[in-house]
């Protein structure tokens, strides 16, 4: 992990603690300033993903895979953006389905590590935890307020091992 | 490459090139000091830290890569590792960036290995020795660029290790990496470790052939893969092949620095010196093993009959931290880092002259 990719890991874990705590602090009413900054933050990962495919990565072999993930985060950026304006219960509805997703990710990358015999278990621990956050929330998703902690829970667990994870060192393979 | 080769091979080239025990040992101590000579190490014996020649894992994992941090890497991987094959090579696709990188990738017998060697004619045995190391890289590091670039140096699953059966077939075994840097590999049982995928463009993980693991740093293995930037073209890595040249050149180098009094020309190899060692160095260089130092060692003891100290990278200190100031660009070090900041200085300047901006300013003394 570069510096930069730390910075930006720790910022975004730091983010991701704001917007816990304005969830607890502001419950429903926080949803549209979240979502529009989720959405921001997403559009903006898209472009910039496409750009690095259109200047560089479109001449490497599996250089497509980044501009698919582009379109994705772009996509995925104005589908959130739309949800702004809709019943607060399907904004609570995305963010939960977002950190199942987010779950689903993180186990299948911690598997993946295993088998190349990579550190695994923290992203694992991660994967299990926002899967069970979300799987609560789907639970209770009839009462908002308790819903609303514990995805606030969630993301809090979330940010605080993006931030662990930015200060571990990744071994490099020596090239002499 | 590793101390197999940069130690114990190049003092046997540096003996078959005709020079005496002694200095062959100075050669092939250079030619191994520029994989340990870094910035901690200057640092602890008070050498410049701009004579650096490579950079530590502790290093490496906590270096910058924005623009300031990348030509600093890349000064000293494309000078000393992976030097670069034609900086004015044809690209006709991509960004002004995309070209820079393209044309870094490391490939024997350019304008600058010719220029690396030339620069070490007249400058002392620890000259001949950084140029030794230099040289050999350029058969072991082809294909790879020494600077970090996910589009340059990337690798993916298409990755096979050919194997010669004894009626003549291959046999394709694909290797699967394993990212466990601080496990060795096992080449017996085809465990291999390698960096890990990264995304990013400039992460650390993307320099050289980090993402190849050690392959190419073994004389033995012969693998096909595809290298991001040749378009689903699949390369055939023949080492064995590879290094018999590379040793055959490095003792034509040698004895051009010895003795030689025309320019040294690019592609010619030693063949007639080494013909008649050719089934040893065949044997070692074809041998399956991780680390062939012990075979080297033997033959280049059979060379001499002199007897090849174990590599140790802090034995001229000594000499190098007594004396005074003005006396230290006499001792071995001193010298040493002369030459290492030469040769950084020749390479920077090549590299910006071309118009590539991924070295930055050269470092002039």
């Amino acid at each position: 992990m570069t510096i930069r990719q730390r910075v930006q890991q720790i910022m975004l874990g730091m983010i991701m603690i704001l917007f816990a705590l304005i969830m607890i602090a502001y419950d429903e009413k926080s949803y549209p300033f979240i979502v529009a900054f989720y959405a921001i933050a997403l559009e903006f990962q898209g472009y910039r993903l496409i750009w690095y495919y259109i200047t560089m990565a479109r001449h490497m072999v599996g250089g497509r895979s980044i501009l698919y993930r582009g379109i994705l985060f772009v996509d995925f950026g104005v589908f959130t953006g739309s949800l702004v304006f809709v019943p607060h219960i399907y904004v609570l509805l995305y963010l939960t389905g977002t950190l199942a997703f987010s779950a689903v990710v993180d186990l299948l990358r911690a598997k993946e590590a295993k088998t190349i015999q990579s550190p695994w278990k923290l992203k694992a621990l991660q994967g299990t935890m926002e899967l069970v956050t979300a799987m609560i929330c789907m639970l209770f998703m009839h009462t908002p307020t308790l819903v609303v902690d514990v995805c606030s829970a969630g993301f809090l667990f979330s940010a605080l091992t993006r931030i662990i994870n930015a200060f571990r060192r990744m071994p490099v393979v020596t090239i002499s | 490459m590793q101390e197999d080769f940069h130690y114990y091979a190049t003092y046997c080239a540096a003996v078959l090139a005709g020079y005496d025990h002694n200095d062959s040992m100075q050669i092939c101590h250079a030619a191994q000091l520029v994989d340990h000579c870094s910035r901690s190490w200057l640092k602890k014996i008070g050498g410049p830290e701009n004579a650096a020649t490579t950079q530590l894992q502790l290093e490496m994992m906590d270096a910058r890569t924005d623009r300031l941090g990348l030509c600093d890497i890349t000064r000293i991987w494309a000078s000393f590792h992976f030097l670069p094959g034609n900086l004015y090579a044809e690209v006709t696709k991509g960004s002004k960036t995309y070209k820079d990188k393209f044309r870094l990738i490391c490939r024997p017998n350019g304008d600058l290995l010719v220029d690396t060697v030339a620069g070490a004619k007249d400058k002392g045995l620890p000259a001949a020795g950084i140029a030794m190391h230099v040289l050999a890289d350029t058969w072991a590091h082809t294909y790879f660029a020494g600077t970090p670039s996910l589009v340059i140096n990337n690798t993916d699953h298409h990755f096979y290790e050919l194997i010669l059966k004894e009626d003549g077939s291959v046999e394709r075994k694909q290797i699967v990496f394993l990212h466990k840097p601080s496990t060795p590999d096992v080449p017996e049982k085809g465990i291999y470790i390698s960096s890990l995928y990264q995304a990013s463009e400039n992460s650390i993980m993307n320099l050289g052939h980090g993402r190849a693991g050690h392959l190419p740093d073994y004389s033995y293995i012969r693998y096909a893969y595809l290298p991001a930037w040749r378009g689903y073209r699949e390369i055939i890595k023949d080492n064995p092949a590879d290094y018999e040249k590379a040793f055959a050149q490095m003792v034509y180098a040698l004895k051009w620095l010895r003795e030689g009094k025309d320019s040294f020309a690019a592609d010619t190899y030693a063949t007639e010196e080494i013909r008649e060692h050719m089934d040893t160095i065949r044997q070692i260089i074809g041998k399956r093993q991780a680390d062939a130092s012990g075979d080297w060692k033997a033959f280049g003891e059979r060379l001499t009959e002199e007897s090849i100290p174990d590599f140790d990278m802090d034995a001229h200190i000594e000499e190098y931290k007594k004396a005074d100031k003005e006396g230290k660009t006499g001792t071995y070090l001193g010298r040493f880092m002369d030459a290492a900041i030469r040769q950084k200085s020749m390479v920077t300047a090549r590299i910006m002259e071309s118009g590539n901006r991924l070295c930055g300013v050269p470092n002039r003394r």
